[in-house]
């Protein structure tokens, strides 16, 4: 009988354990699958902030567009100058059934080089063009990439949020835990940190003027801080555009060679 | 009367309006200077400067609708005075200190599926890095060893391009109407000149030619045209591209020619011995195919090029003494076959590493030709970047497999701003272990240390 409520306790623990680690799950999957719009244009202007207070400054155009599960991406570099014309062109694909990930197709324009390069698209945790943030950090990285748990609730800026941890399966992984505050009633992120290998604090993300723009919750400045290093990015999104007509012909090779994107 | 002037005035405002709002210009540009100094191992090059450019480089991009005009031109200052030119590509200052080059000046208009490009291009073909395969449209400046960038000494030819486009494939077709020449290191306040052209050999006084138009060019006819084609596609797997070029070889091939004076008659000794260079161009034709090829964290490179009966330059020795009678031909036709294997690889953490393999073979071989039947060379490069990007340090060699001569170079880029650009830069060229050239050790005497500074705006 003692053997038998153990037994008892043990599934009922389990179940709530399972129970708790799907809600995490699903959490994550919102947040992933979060509705940006079938087309999106913007201008992304970074600043990045030393330790003593010296900044630089970088302006892209960013143009994107669904088609079918593909998500396809247009960057162009404006400033700084000995950069401006530097494009990026990248497929992004679902994951498989299976969970495992399929790599981006991606490339790259040099106007110095007049070349198009076809570029590795599996490296998604190097920092993105000197910044604190990574690929994996700007883009949507893989769900089966982690394994998620809720650590609790917290208030952020008058929301209710969830305390999502992303743990990665990578024991190699740059960052071995991802923890974001997500708004319990939209699922937008509201701050997050981000650990390094030993478990330590790296990063710390505050997002802020998040607003819905033709419906979709768009978040249009970041801000990325080193704590280990005392380094800053600012990250904000201007002229977000959303479902307006986009030159599908941009999302082309032979686009980002002609230099004809804007 | 005033009141037709008033809406004259009004239609050109509400014309310059429009026109302002449809069009859009933007203009960029840099200025660098850079001194390169020659290495204690350069003999006779040891402490002189092999290089001082002042360069300002100006492009102007504007967009009408589907249509863009694209300009880029530099204006350069020389202190050595070793600048030459082509007769196209610059207007060069007699004593080779200033140039005035236009580099690219196209227009460009895109439709649903053609597009079009008129005017001065660079066209950059093929997957190699800084290795010439199957990128044989554009010839080069090929005056300066020190601190040289590949892509830099491009230069523009004058083409039309029709493209078909769609959105995972590409064909290109050119024609090119005039031929452009490389740019030869002609003045005389050139480093490479001497090397190049020497005045004498053994004693023996040779006069090369002085200018582009001593050589003998092809005629400005339409017959004289050059054509290419390229069909590109990107796939998921790969991406694949065929070539093909109809044209000219961008370098002269030499025509030795003894001049041999006999004061007292042709039966008495000669009482002088000199040489007269002549050069011309020849015709090319090459078929080419390449592929990229991602797999993870890597992107597997693969190009290959095949030139019928392309003109080889044969060696002086044999053109001026292996016939008796007469001289020996400038070059033989022979086939050739170039093929490249190469990998990049991008690991984690700001690294970028790059390895090619370039094997090329002549087919049919003779002695007379001045290069070997097989030659081959082994590359790597190891580019980081640290600090937030304000640091990057860039390493790269090329190995001789056959004599095992090197060129090496470590180039350390320093972001003082946004804006403003330090480098050092070290050439380095070698010979290879028994005292052998190959392929770099012509160069030992270019080996340099290099400072440049540059600000883009």
């Amino acid at each position: 009988m003692k053997n038998t409520s153990l037994k008892l306790l043990s599934a009922t623990l389990l179940i709530a354990a399972t129970s708790f680690a799907q809600s995490a799950n699903e959490i994550a999957k919102k947040v992933h699958d979060l509705p940006n719009g079938k087309t999106s244009s913007s201008t992304i202007s970074i600043t990045l902030i030393d330790k003593n207070g010296k900044t630089r400054g970088r302006e892209i155009a960013s143009y994107t567009m669904k088609d079918g599960t593909t998500d396809k991406t247009v960057l162009v570099f404006k400033t700084p100058r000995d950069v401006a014309g530097i494009s990026y062109l990248s497929y992004d694909y679902p994951d498989k059934a299976d969970g495992s990930t399929v790599d981006s197709d991606s490339w790259i324009y040099l106007p110095a080089m007049k070349k198009v390069r076809r570029v590795s698209g599996s490296s998604k945790d190097d920092d993105f063009q000197g910044t604190d943030f990574t690929y994996d950090d700007l883009g949507n990285r893989n769900l089966s990439k982690d394994n998620f748990a809720i650590l609790g609730e917290e208030k952020v800026n008058g929301a209710d949020c969830w305390i999502l941890e992303a743990k990665a399966k990578d024991s190699k992984a740059k960052i071995s835990r991802r923890v974001s505050w997500v708004d319990k009633k939209t699922f937008v992120t509201y701050k997050g940190e981000y650990y390094d290998k030993q478990n330590r604090l790296q990063k710390t993300l505050i997002c802020e003027n998040i607003k819905q723009i033709k419906g979709y919750w768009s978040t249009q400045k970041m801000t990325m801080t080193n704590v280990q290093t005392n380094h800053k990015t600012v990250y904000e999104v201007k002229d977000l555009k959303y479902d307006e007509k986009v030159n599908e012909s941009f999302f082309t090779v032979s686009a980002l060679e002609r230099e004809q994107i804007k | 009367m005033k009141h037709n002037i008033s809406k004259i005035a009004l239609l050109c405002g509400l014309a310059t309006v429009t026109s302002t709002f449809a069009q859009e210009t933007v203009f960029s540009g840099n200025l660098s200077t850079q001194a390169g100094v020659g290495l204690p191992n350069t003999h006779h090059n040891k402490g002189d400067f092999l290089l001082g450019q002042t360069t300002f480089d100006g492009t102007i991009k504007s967009y009408l609708d589907e249509a863009m005009v694209y300009v880029n031109a530099q204006i350069v200052h020389d202190a050595l005075g070793s600048l030459s030119t082509n007769g196209s590509s610059a207007f060069i200052a007699d004593d080779g200190t200033y140039a005035l080059k236009l580099r690219e000046a196209y227009i460009d208009w895109k439709g649903e599926m053609l597009a079009l490009r008129v005017g001065r291009q660079i066209v950059s073909w093929g997957k190699a890095d800084d290795i010439q395969i199957t990128d044989v449209l554009n010839p080069r400046d090929e005056t300066n060893v020190v601190a040289s960038d590949y892509n830099e000494s491009k230069l523009g030819i004058d083409a039309v391009r029709l493209s078909l486009l769609t959105e995972k494939t590409q064909v290109d077709a050119y024609w090119i109407p005039f031929f452009t020449p490389s740019i030869l290191p002609h003045a005389k306040g050139n480093p490479l000149h001497t090397q190049v052209f020497p005045e004498e050999i053994d004693g023996i006084e040779i006069s090369y030619p002085e200018k582009y138009d001593d050589y003998k060019l092809p005629e400005k006819r339409l017959s004289k045209s050059e054509l290419a084609l390229r069909a590109s596609a990107y796939t998921s797997v790969a991406d694949l591209s065929l070539y093909g070029f109809y044209g000219w070889d961008d370098v002269p091939l030499m025509k030795y020619n003894p001049n041999v004076v006999f004061d007292d008659g042709e039966d008495m000794p000669a009482t002088s011995y000199s040489i007269d260079v002549t050069g011309e161009y020849k015709r090319m034709y090459m078929i080419g195919a390449d592929a990229a090829i991602p797999a993870g964290d890597f992107v597997f490179r693969l190009e290959g090029a095949f030139f019928p009966k392309r003109h080889f330059q044969t060696d002086a020795n044999s053109q001026l003494f292996k016939y008796p009678s007469e001289t020996g031909p400038e070059s033989l036709k022979k086939n050739q076959a170039l093929g490249l294997a190469g990998l990049d690889w991008t690991p984690s953490g700001g690294w970028t590493i790059t390895a090619q393999y370039v094997a090329d073979r002549v087919f049919d071989y003779d002695s007379d030709l001045e290069r070997k039947k097989f030659e081959h060379q082994a590359t790597l490069s190891i580019e980081k970047s640290i600090l937030n990007e304000t640091l990057t340090i860039m390493a790269s060699g090329a190995l001789d497999l056959w004599d095992f001569s090197t060129a090496s170079e470590l180039e350390l880029d320093y972001k003082l701003t946004d804006a403003i650009t330090l480098s050092l830069i070290g050439d380095l060229y070698l010979e290879g272990p028994d005292g052998k050239d190959g392929l770099y050790g012509e160069y030992r005497d270019f080996s340099s240390v290099t400072f440049k500074g540059k600000m883009a705006f």
